[in-house]
């Protein structure tokens, strides 16, 4: 098996998340351990890693936001096209690793894509968390992504959210998503928190869960780096003698406190 | 005992018949080219200005071709024999092996590697003043190669390192020899014993002010990278015909001193300054993954007179 060569699949479906965000299915079955990447490539548009937002045997699911040449070409495909795909590469979250413990979900924006895999694995695995509470920040309620899904999962889980700007129809929380965990008062004895979002939300939500008692060895995020070949070799996602394609792109925060932005 | 005559005709026989690549000289400095005849041989050669990289990795190489809707890989690798590699050079590659053949084995190197046979050759003493082999024993020749050769007065003890070596030596009625016990020890200079103590806790050294001094002079360009036996970065580049019907995808040598070798979408790029390039692969070299040998090519090349040793010792 050469791991540098895509292999085509179909798009099953796409659905429009938000404006400029829509969500794709491929016809790749793999056995992906939540928040593990793919390599996606558009021929003659180049190759860019994803992370794998579903958790399924049968497909793969990747949230696309239109921001550069492959995804704004994404974007114009149709319905039983083909797309290559390699992987899943690096380590995801240690799912297994969380069995009877409090799992907090901390996303922002498109950062809550890899988290919704944490969460299809819940739903599959039911009981195995002893608590999933998700806390999740969008701009407007116009940005606010999977909303039928959220629905769903309100009901079954702690769902939290709130929106910079909201709207008169807007139901929850609005400001910051650290006002929104302080309110909270999360129980950091015995649980997790992966959290996923720019950068500069993951400063603070960390600052903030550190606050509330929280250790290093109890944060999870994801990082966010060049990934060319996902297998550990071409040396473009190295920080500080660690591959992000291949001991991350989830680092618990022990390992990589202070080099976020190196 | 191989006298140096009969060395020559040995080599002059293996390029008649083999992709033979030995030192060949070029202004100031040695490298490889294809051996088609036997007046191009030399055996006064010192240190070649580009490694074996270039033998597991080319500069550029096809590895894939594309429509849009199919794949086909591209591997075509032909046997090559490499006459003249130093003990650093044969360190490195044992580096290297190690590094681009751990699971999941790069397929592309692998083949390479299979299809090379390596004649090495000792040194006796450091061949420039820019080696530092001494500080990481590089010098050394135990393994690694597929036939040594000891340069002992007018000729070479000759030592096989693998079937490979053993059956070339064999075909052309070459004895082993017996090595005498005592093989060369390259002394430490002050410098280099202060450099060896000084890269022992490096760690320490991060936020030196030094590294701002030093990157001032560095102009990014890369030169260091390219020639380090055990740099192994590379890039990955599609590039279409004009139909965009067919494309092939290559990869490159990459070099992490690049201001653009982090970027991601929306432009953001990591380590922006100079100084922070430059620790990254010092730190790279000399501490994550111990992979300097010493061959003091980085310091050869640099414009700008930018030396490992110096700028260590000075943080």
């Amino acid at each position: 098996m050469n791991p540098y060569i895509p292999k085509f699949v179909k798009i099953l479906k796409i659905e429009n998340l938000a404006k400029g965000i829509k969500l794709f299915r491929l016809a790749y079955s793999c056995d992906n351990q939540p928040g593990q990447f793919v390599e996606l490539f558009l021929p003659h548009y180049g190759e860019a890693p994803m992370s794998v937002c579903s958790h399924s045997k049968d497909y793969i699911e990747v949230c696309v936001r239109a921001v550069g040449n492959i995804t704004r070409a994404m974007h114009r495909m149709h319905i039983d096209e083909k797309i290559g795909v390699r992987g899943p590469y690096g380590h995801g979250y240690p799912v297994s690793e969380f069995k009877n413990k409090h799992v907090y979900l901390i996303g922002g924006g498109t950062g809550v894509a890899p988290l919704r895999s944490v969460v299809h694995y819940a739903l599959k695995h039911r009981q195995t968390f002893a608590s999933l509470n998700m806390f999740f920040g969008f701009r407007t309620p116009n940005d606010v992504l999977f909303q039928h899904e959220l629905k769903e999962w309100g009901l079954m889980f702690n769902l939290y959210l709130t929106v910079d700007h909201p709207t008169k129809k807007w139901r929850y929380s609005c400001g910051l998503i650290t006002s929104l965990i302080e309110e909270q008062k999360l129980i950091n004895k015995n649980s997790v928190a992966l959290v996923c979002g720019p950068p500069i939300m993951i400063k603070f939500v960390v600052k903030c869960l550190l606050n509330q008692g929280f250790t290093d060895e109890q944060i999870y995020i994801s990082m966010e780096r060049l990934m060319r070949c996902g297998i550990g070799k071409c040396g473009h996602c190295m920080i500080d003698g660690l591959y992000v394609c291949k001991d991350g792109p989830v680092f618990s925060y022990d390992k990589i406190r202070g080099m976020e932005t190196k | 005992m191989l006298s140096k005559y009969q060395l020559l005709l040995f080599l002059g026989k293996l390029a008649k018949t083999n992709e033979l690549y030995a030192p060949v000289k070029h202004d100031e400095f040695y490298d490889f080219e294809r051996i088609t005849e036997k007046g191009q041989l030399t055996l006064n050669f010192t240190l070649s200005l580009y490694s074996l990289k270039q033998f597991v990795m080319p500069p550029e190489e096809p590895i894939m071709i594309f429509s849009r809707t199919n794949t086909k890989q591209i591997m075509d690798v032909q046997q090559k024999i490499i006459f003249g590699a130093r003990p650093c050079d044969v360190n490195a590659l044992k580096l290297s092996d190690e590094f681009m053949l751990a699971e999941p084995a790069d397929p592309y190197y692998r083949a390479s590697r299979a299809k090379l046979t390596i004649i090495a050759v000792a040194c006796q003493q450091p061949q420039l003043d820019t080696c530092f082999c001494a500080v990481f024993q590089s010098y050394k020749l135990d393994s690694g190669f597929d036939i040594a050769l000891y340069p002992k007065g007018d000729g070479y003890y000759v030592k096989s390192g693998s079937n490979k070596g053993r059956a070339l030596l064999k075909t052309n009625r070459i004895k082993e020899d017996n090595l005498p016990a005592k093989q060369p020890n390259f002394k430490l200079n002050k410098k280099l014993a202060e450099f060896k103590e000084r890269i022992a806790n490096l760690d320490d050294y991060r936020k030196s002010k030094s590294w701002e001094k030093h990157a001032k002079s560095c102009f990014a360009c890369g030169g260091c990278t390219l020639v380090c036996p055990t740099c192994m970065c590379f890039d990955i580049i599609d590039v279409s015909e004009l139909d965009l019907c067919k494309g092939i995808r290559k990869r490159s040598w990459d070099s992490c001193q690049l201001k653009d070798f982090t970027r991601i979408a929306g432009n953001i790029r990591f380590r922006r300054r100079h100084s922070e390039r430059m620790q990254h692969r010092y730190y790279h070299k000399l501490v994550w993954s111990n992979s300097c040998v010493g061959c003091g090519r980085c310091s050869i090349i640099c414009p700008a007179n930018v030396n490992m040793v110096e700028l260590v010792i000075d943080l």
